[in-house]
């Protein structure tokens, strides 16, 4: 197995249990809230939307904060170059925000399809269709990967240039999220719409300043010294 | 062969290693010897590809090891603060290891781990420090590494676990030569272990020779003062101690038979002075000028 394959498996590996325990969370909290709520009125949304299709990139986020502060020292420490290190995690984060991008359309269909079961949908339920779980894949995917890299970048700048070099990089690190917050967000009833740019020039702007903040990480990284501890 | 050419490592203003140029053959135990704060973490950690160096080459049998894949795969560095996550399990940062290391030697580690009374199921974060360094050297030597390298793995270690490191390691070392370099501050405890010893000072190359030669380096002329006086005249005096009409000193260099000789002849007693001593006469804060004409 190639080495930057070696570093995507064991990241997978780390975080499995970890996000298993998140989607757990994420289920409990949606059938237990949308449970009460469904006894109180007729629900106009859809709190898995809501809660995962938010959570899932705040997720990403913090993962891509752990791994230059958590993991860099640990693959170095085992031989592996910071090239591979970097590839590695590019695999991992492509594959989990893919991931996390197809639960929320399937959380959402296994909602109605429990809300169903229980009754007559409600009248303004927003309803699912291959239609819309394509267009909410469309709009996760990118967020997810978004967030991702808002997060390296960001631990990155504090890692290899300290508190005010990192404070320094911080408006361009978060770019990405601000452009996939306002252009690919979430209306009131947890559906996804577009703002201000049809939907494929805001993926291609969110995606856009996505590359660019991650050409900036792979930077950051390249021949960064290796720290003791976690930084 | 590893070579270094005026290597040079500032942080800022502080220049922690200072144009040392060293050529180190392979499948040997080098010693790096030096007080705290002289460079031999910065050094170390150059040679591992840990760090770039501001100034000066690296290289590995003639490749520069940074970012280099083959050659950063068979170096270990086992830094004194670990580079595992506090909050796995051993058995968790061993199989990890074993994962990523081609020649990890899962068997052997599971043995050190034995040796070291290390409980698998313990996570990092409830080791003592003595512990985590058996830690260290268990992650250090079942690497196998080509290149492995232990920066002060012993802190902490009660003297049987600090015995049964040395043991295993020059054990280790026997049936599968490497390169090994073993920073440390427990000279006279680790000094059989030593084929070579390198000796840097406020980040400057001090020495760097055979660990016989290195203590032939050093005598210690004991007898009346005026004879000892007259004896060291217009020689390098380490150091020197007088207790009534007595006088003991500390020469560096190797004396010629007929000094010796002659030594014997004006009542003087010469004995061999341990590394240990050697390296703190040759370090002692406040020389430069006596460490300066030893460079």
């Amino acid at each position: 197995m190639s080495p930057r394959l070696l570093v995507a498996t064991n990241l997978l590996r780390i975080y499995r249990p970890v996000a298993a325990w998140f989607w757990v969370t994420m289920i409990v909290c949606v059938g237990v809230g949308m449970t009460v709520v469904s006894r109180v009125t007729d629900p106009t949304f859809s709190l898995w939307l809501v809660i995962a299709g938010a959570a899932a990139k705040y997720w990403l986020g913090v993962v891509g904060i752990l791994l230059v502060g958590l993991h860099l020292r640990q693959f170095v420490a085992n031989g592996v170059t910071r090239h591979d290190f970097l590839a590695g995690v590019a695999i991992a984060g492509l594959v989990v925000a893919v991931l996390f991008a197809l639960a929320v359309p399937l959380g959402h269909a296994a909602e109605q399809l429990l809300l169903s079961l229980a009754g007559p949908l409600p009248e303004r339920y927003p309803t699912t269709s291959p239609g819309t779980a394509l267009r909410e894949f469309g709009h996760v995917l990118p967020a997810a990967l978004a967030f991702l890299a808002c997060g390296a970048t960001i631990s990155a700048g504090f890692y290899r240039f300290g508190a005010w070099g990192g404070l320094a990089l911080l408006p361009v690190a978060v770019l990405p999220v601000v452009a996939a917050e306002a252009l690919l967000g979430v209306d009131e009833h947890g559906g996804f719409d577009v703002r201000f740019l049809p939907y494929s020039a805001a993926a291609l702007v969110t995606l856009a300043l996505t590359a660019v903040v991650a050409l900036l990480f792979h930077r950051e990284m390249r021949d960064v010294a290796i720290r003791r501890g976690a930084a | 062969m590893i070579s270094l050419r005026d290597l040079t490592v500032r942080y800022g203003d502080t220049v922690a290693v200072d144009g040392i140029t060293l050529d180190l053959e392979p499948n040997k135990i080098y010693g790096l010897l030096g007080r705290n704060g002289s460079g031999k973490t910065s050094l170390l950690s150059v040679l591992a590809s840990y760090r770039r160096p501001c100034a000066g080459t690296v290289t590995i049998d003639g490749v520069d090891p940074f970012e280099n894949a083959a050659l950063m795969r068979a170096t270990a560095f086992v830094r004194d603060s670990l580079d595992v996550t506090d909050q796995d399990r051993i058995a968790k940062v061993l199989d990890f290891a074993g994962r990523l290391r081609p020649t990890w030697d899962a068997g052997y580690a599971e043995h050190l781990a034995d040796v070291f009374e290390l409980d698998r199921r313990r996570r990092v974060s409830a080791l003592s420090r003595g512990q985590r360094s058996s830690l260290g050297v268990v992650l250090g030597l079942a690497a196998r590494a080509p290149l492995t390298i232990l920066d002060e793995v012993y802190l902490g270690m009660d003297a049987g676990a600090r015995a049964a490191f040395y043991r295993e390691l020059l054990a280790d070392y026997l049936a599968h030569p490497r390169t090994i370099i073993l920073s440390t501050h427990l000279i006279e405890e680790v000094a059989g272990l030593f084929e070579q010893v390198i000796v840097i000072d406020r980040g400057r190359l001090l020495l760097h020779e055979d660990t016989d030669t290195f203590r032939a380096r050093g005598v210690a002329v004991t007898g009346p003062a005026a004879a000892v006086e007259a004896f060291a005249a217009g020689r390098t005096v380490l150091g020197e101690q007088s207790l009534g009409g007595v006088r003991q000193v500390t020469l560096y260099g190797a004396l010629a038979d007929h000094e010796a000789e002659a030594a014997r002849t004006a009542g003087l007693t010469l004995a061999p002075v341990g590394v240990q001593d050697l390296f703190v006469h040759l370090t002692a804060v406040g020389d430069t000028a006596r460490t300066e004409a030893l460079r």
